[in-house]
């Protein structure tokens, strides 16, 4: 037995290997989605350096709005006057804390404004891949995150949590081919899918031909499924057709966010008033 | 030596990710960036002893996955399949110039085209178009082969290029290469 395994060594590594991948595969397509003490246990080891990586890149990409681009901006001014430079990086960075200082009271008055309770967080990662679009948050199961949990921000519906450790979490975009939320149009309360497709644009689906919907159309959140409250903007509709065959429409929505600026988002953590 | 190697491959694997984690191209496709770790998987199944190579991939694989919104088992069976398939491709042919790597780069991509879509299309039947899919991947791949030759020609400096061992011995008994 003994000299057996020795003798395929190489076959039973690459077995093992083998099976251990098709584990996770059957796992995943069984729809027993939920993280494993793996996942969280890398996630907990992710965040710091994760952390670490964005402030770095976040301040190199600072670095470049504020400074370098004023370098240029001062050379263009030398032949002008000296004192002008002085007076337009000031002018420069004020502008800068104002729009900051604007950003920050549209997220407070959002915040006070929704019936449910919110935590802000910050972006520190991406999805590392091209096909699919998630991303990573700076607050986890100790800030009270769970599992499934929508995450908004005042433009619209960001995406839900799919994994959380104790202090990030993994969240999965509107946008993703895994997403789909339930929806209500808004102005004709025909109701449907939400269903991401991997770019830019969602669809909603499952909409009946015999629904009306027209484009510029307004989509929002049904609050069914319990992930997300009722009424919070999801896109407005941009293409619409009647397909010969079928019973439904064919719909696609532009997402309220941009997803491409997100920096802070909100989790939403329960649908009660109050602490 | 040759573990310390295999770490300073895991170590630089790490790094790959959490800097493709925070890229940020600022034309095309949005969401879209380069596929650093191809490269690496490319430099380890050229230079790494295979089983060391293989976990390596595996890992990378299983680590991707964890960061990623990625199906469990995509990452570690397209990276273990651009491995052996590589390996494979090493008992018929040399690769050592650098246009040598970028055809097994182009090589990967198709793979992984097609690999993907069949997965897309057959196994978790998502809703999206052939379209935007495949400009995806054009755009994904006008970004990796440039990079990921680059993460591959720095990790083959790592690994000087080794005499045959029947050349050694020719050069040991007869004092010179050729017969």
């Amino acid at each position: 037995m003994l000299q057996f395994l020795s003798r395929n060594k190489r076959l039973l590594f690459l077995l093992l290997l083998l099976a251990a991948t098709l584990t996770l595969f059957a796992r995943d397509i069984r729809g027993s989605g939920s993280p494993t003490f793996f996942d969280r246990a890398l996630l907990v080891l992710a965040t710091p350096p994760l952390k670490l990586t964005t402030s770095v890149f976040d301040g190199v990409a600072k670095l470049w709005r504020r400074y370098v681009a004023l370098i240029h901006a001062e050379r263009e001014n030398e032949q002008l006057r000296s004192q002008r430079d002085a007076l337009l990086v000031e002018n420069q960075l004020l502008k800068e804390q104002a729009r900051e200082n604007q950003h920050l009271r549209e997220l407070l008055t959002f915040k006070q404004r929704l019936p449910f309770r919110m935590i802000p967080a910050e972006i520190i990662g991406r999805d590392p891949t091209s096909w699919f679009k998630s991303i990573i948050i700076d607050k986890g199961s100790t800030d009270g995150v769970s599992q499934g949990a929508g995450v908004i921000t005042p433009e619209g519906v960001v995406g839900r949590i799919i994994k959380v450790a104790p202090s990030s979490a993994h969240v999965l975009l509107l946008i993703d081919v895994n997403s789909n939320i339930d929806a209500v149009v808004q102005r004709s309360r025909a109701r449907g899918i939400v269903v991401g497709t991997g770019e830019t644009l969602c669809r909603l689906a499952y909409v009946q031909k015999t629904e009306n919907i027209v484009e510029g159309d307004r989509v929002i959140t049904s609050g069914l499924g319990g992930i997300f409250p009722s009424g919070i903007l999801i896109g407005s509709v941009v293409t619409l057709r009647h397909d010969k065959g079928g019973f439904f429409q064919y719909i696609e929505l532009q997402p309220a966010v941009d997803f491409s600026k997100l920096h802070e988002v909100f989790v939403v953590l329960s649908d009660r008033t109050g602490s | 030596m040759r573990g310390r190697r295999v770490v300073l491959f895991g170590i630089v694997g790490i790094v790959l990710l959490l800097v493709q984690m925070n890229i940020r191209i600022p034309f095309g496709y949005p969401g879209v960036r380069p596929d650093l770790i191809l490269g690496l998987i490319v430099a380890l199944a050229i230079f790494a002893p295979p089983w060391s190579g293989a976990l390596l991939c595996w890992i990378f694989g299983l680590v991707l996955e964890c960061l990623s919104g990625i199906h469990p088992g995509m990452g570690q069976i397209y990276y273990l399949v651009v491995l052996f398939f590589i390996q494979l491709l090493k008992r018929i042919f040399q690769f050592k110039s650098p246009g040598h790597v970028f055809a097994l780069l182009c090589l990967a991509q198709v793979l992984k085209y097609g690999y993907i879509l069949f997965l897309f299309l057959y196994v978790y039947e998502h809703t999206f178009s052939l379209k935007t899919f495949t400009q995806t991947w054009l755009f994904e791949t006008m970004l990796t082969l440039p990079t990921a030759l680059l993460v591959h020609e720095t990790m083959s400096r790592l690994y000087p290029e080794r005499k045959e061992p029947l050349f050694s011995r020719r050069l040991m008994y007869h004092g010179r290469y050729s017969k």
